[in-house]
């Protein structure tokens, strides 16, 4: 699966499978689960409405948005399930982001909430942008409809970031017609700009039947970031450190224009989401499940049995996160579920960098993570970002997976990545104190 | 609590492609191995004797250093075999036992360990023991002088003294084919071109050595001798046969892409093979060794840092649209 450039940099990358029948598979259907777990993150631009502080008791319906204030900002989610609040915490999650956990005992009844309609009929169509936030899938539609410069061009996800993630292709092969409806939806909504569909060469002729301009993408890892998408067929570099959005260009995943489409059509927006899970013998089922529901469930629903000490990762193997819990939700952005035994986790070990150069050479950014790593270990922050690039970094992982002496490379920089952007929060708040 | 189920937590990726230190130097000593056998099979005993002890020394003073500095044992990841067998394919079937056991002290002690060990070296260590031997016992490491008393079928005058000396009429008598056969006096691994060059391309194709290095030294050197050769043709040998004696092909294959102390980006490699060749080249034709590789690829082990500093630009970076 591991292709290698014998005479070039930065050809490195792991092919995906071709799934000529993917249109066929049938998803497992999770039932709904006695207990939902949301994890409600900060949102890029502050909440409008309404602020509620939740209690536990409180009733919520299907559909119906949650306005919260967590540590002074404001965010939203929306219930996937009927039922009552029976916990709310704060945590702290990767990179020290915090987040608000809340555990909703779900009622068998199940009742909708009419927020999203009321929202839906407003001219304005800043009252909608919190609901489609929620919708399964990563794209912040409170924060691009926010932005001074509107959105030109959206992109919709047709192929997998990862390997063994087959979601998004699934949705386009399937829900063809539906996802075309998605994207008439979403053109009023950003007017003037112009929807193209990224498809893997096997599923193109699916694309047309959109109507969407279809580019066509190697699937081959890491081709299929969004930051190499935009490289290699719109010849456009983000430049480092900046998010794509702000250029004018969103990328939105195939199944969030599907549960769009239904959620107009319907009413009430989309709570339940596609996810591949890929067992331990490598085989991947399609699942589809509520949002919130705990991995657990989905492992009993698709007949998958886990040890303690197993690994299981929320989100595809290269990126995603492992987890320590099967209480731990589908969130609405989990592509995937990996699963692994623990003697086949490639552990990272404490070796020195011997300077063999194999992550120079399969980093699709170009960065010098030889010296990168060196700076990292030793904790010198500023160096890393102002020396090595370290703002470049597209986060594909590639570095940790070719690297003979197992360093935790990818975690180095993420680590790094923290820390430069704390020093950079210290500094501001110094000039303005 | 214990009820719970854990998983095992850790970062991305959860995938690896399975390389390890160990296949890198294990390999490199399976591509070494023809050479050595070679050598073993045509110098006899003495050169076994060399070898064996080279790479067990080299391995017991690594064992002693990892207790020492308290650091993990490391002697499964192979670098120190790799070390010793590579510094015994240099020696002379006669080298003595003490200048062997010191070699590999050079290697790994002083080439390696005080640096922090495999990784951290900033020169080739098999070339830092050849240099400090070459400069401290001239007679022991003078294949002339060490094996005088080896009659074969073969000139026992290396070619390479034999053009120090006398010039372009030296080289005469001296077959291409005969040099890749081995047939010439010289280290007990690095006379063998065949089986260097079959090691070689072995480590090319395995990824394990990236073909720039060996690839820019060969043309540096042969580019450098073609120029000598131009200039006064009487004077210096001929270019082809520059690439087949002395250390030029064990060089190029096994010691001038030593990882730590060579360059990773393209056109780094390229200018730090080059330059380790076009040096070799000027140490042989007018310098004051017989073979200018070990010094030559010191040199560049210097500038590595400095050259590999020539680097594409990242993604995303000093562009100023949008």
């Amino acid at each position: 699966m591991l292709i290698k450039s014998f005479f070039g940099p930065a050809i490195t990358g792991l092919r995906f499978p071709v799934l000529e029948n993917i249109h066929k598979e049938i998803p497992i259907r999770v039932p709904e689960p006695e207990t939902a777990f949301l994890h409600i993150y900060r949102n890029g631009v502050s909440v409008t409405g309404g602020i509620e502080n939740l209690q536990v008791g409180a009733a919520l319906k299907t559909g119906q948005r949650i306005a919260v204030e967590l540590e002074g900002v404001k965010a939203s989610a929306v219930s996937p399930v009927t039922g009552v609040v029976s916990q709310v915490s704060g945590q702290t999650g990767y990179s020290g982001k915090n987040y608000l956990k809340i555990a909703v005992k779900v009622d068998r009844k199940e009742q909708f909430d009419p927020g999203f309609r009321k929202a839906a009929e407003e001219p304005d169509g800043s009252a909608i942008m919190p609901f489609l936030d929620a919708l399964p899938g990563n794209t912040d539609f409170s924060f691009i409809s926010a932005l001074q410069k509107p959105i030109r061009a959206f992109i919709v996800y047709g192929i997998d970031t990862e390997p063994f993630v087959t979601t998004n292709q699934f949705i386009l092969a399937a829900r063809t017609e539906e996802l075309r409806a998605g994207m008439e939806r979403l053109r009023p909504l950003f007017r003037g700009c112009r929807i193209f569909v990224a498809v893997p060469p096997y599923l193109e002729a699916m694309a047309r039947i959109t109507r969407a301009e279809v580019t066509v993408v190697e699937p081959v890892y890491p081709f299929t970031l969004p930051e190499m998408i935009m490289k290699k067929a719109f010849n456009f570099e983000i430049p480092a450190g900046r998010r794509i959005e702000e250029l004018g260009v969103a990328f939105v995943n195939a199944e969030t224009l599907v549960a769009m489409a239904e959620a107009f059509e319907s009413g009430t927006p989309g709570v339940r989401k596609h996810l591949t899970v890929v067992t331990k013998n490598g085989d991947a089922a399609l699942v589809n499940a509520k949002i919130g529901t705990p991995v657990g469930k989905v492992f009993s629903a698709a007949g998958i049995h886990t040890s303690p000490g197993d690994l299981i990762v929320q989100g595809g193997p290269m990126t995603g996160r492992s987890i320590h819990s099967e209480d731990a939700p589908v969130l609405k952005n989990t592509e995937a579920l990996f699963i692994r035994e623990r003697a086949e986790v490639p552990f990272s070990s404490d070796s020195h960098c011997i300077n063999c150069g194999e992550c120079v050479r399969a980093c699709p950014a170009g960065i010098p993570v030889n010296m990168l790593v060196r700076v990292l270990e030793n904790g010198l922050w500023e160096d890393a970002a102002g020396l090595y690039d370290l703002d470049a970094c597209i986060e594909c992982g590639l570095c940790s997976y070719v690297c003979p002496a197992k360093i935790p490379v990818f975690h180095y920089i993420m680590l790094g990545k923290h820390e430069a952007e704390r020093i950079a929060r210290a500094e501001d708040s110094d000039v303005q104190g | 609590m214990f009820k719970d189920k854990y998983f095992v937590g850790k970062h991305a990726p959860f995938l690896h492609n399975g390389s390890s230190i160990g296949a890198r130097n294990w390999n490199a000593v399976l591509a070494a191995l023809p050479a050595v056998i070679f050598g073993i099979l045509q110098y006899g005993a003495p050169a076994l004797g060399v070898t064996a002890l080279s790479v067990s020394s080299a391995m017991i003073w690594e064992t002693i250093m990892n207790r020492l500095s308290r650091r993990p044992p490391a002697l499964t990841n192979g670098s120190a075999a790799l070390i010793g067998l590579l510094l015994a394919m240099l020696l002379p079937a006669t080298a003595p036992w003490w200048i062997v056991v010191l070699g590999t002290f050079i290697a790994i002690v002083i080439g390696k360990e005080i640096y922090g060990g495999t990784g951290c070296n900033p020169f080739n260590p098999v070339l830092v023991a050849m240099a400090v031997l070459m400069l401290s016992w001239k007679g022991i490491l003078d294949f002339d002088k060490a094996l005088v008393y080896f009659d074969m079928e073969f000139t026992m005058l290396t070619p390479l003294a034999a053009m120090k000396n006398f010039g372009a009429a030296g080289a005469e008598g001296y077959a291409l084919t005969d040099m890749l056969l081995g047939r010439q006096a010289g280290g007990i691994g690095s006379t063998f071109g065949i089986g260097l060059l079959a090691g070689g391309i072995y480590l090319i194709a395995k990824g394990i050595v990236r073909w720039e290095i060996p690839v820019s030294f060969l043309a540096g050197a042969f580019v450098t001798a073609l120029i000598f050769k131009a200039a006064a043709p009487d004077t210096y040998g001929p270019p082809l046969l520059h690439l087949v004696t002395g250390y030029s092909l064990i060089a190029a294959f096994f010691l001038a892409p030593e990882d730590s102390s060579s360059p990773v980006n393209l056109v780094p490699m390229i200018i730090y093979g080059a330059g380790a060749g076009f040096l070799t080249i000027l140490i042989r034709n007018i310098g004051g060794f017989v073979d200018g590789s070990v010094f030559a690829i010191l040199m560049m082990n210097v500038a590595n840092p400095l050259i590999d500093k020539i680097r594409p630009r990242a993604l995303g970076k000093g562009i100023k649209h949008a």
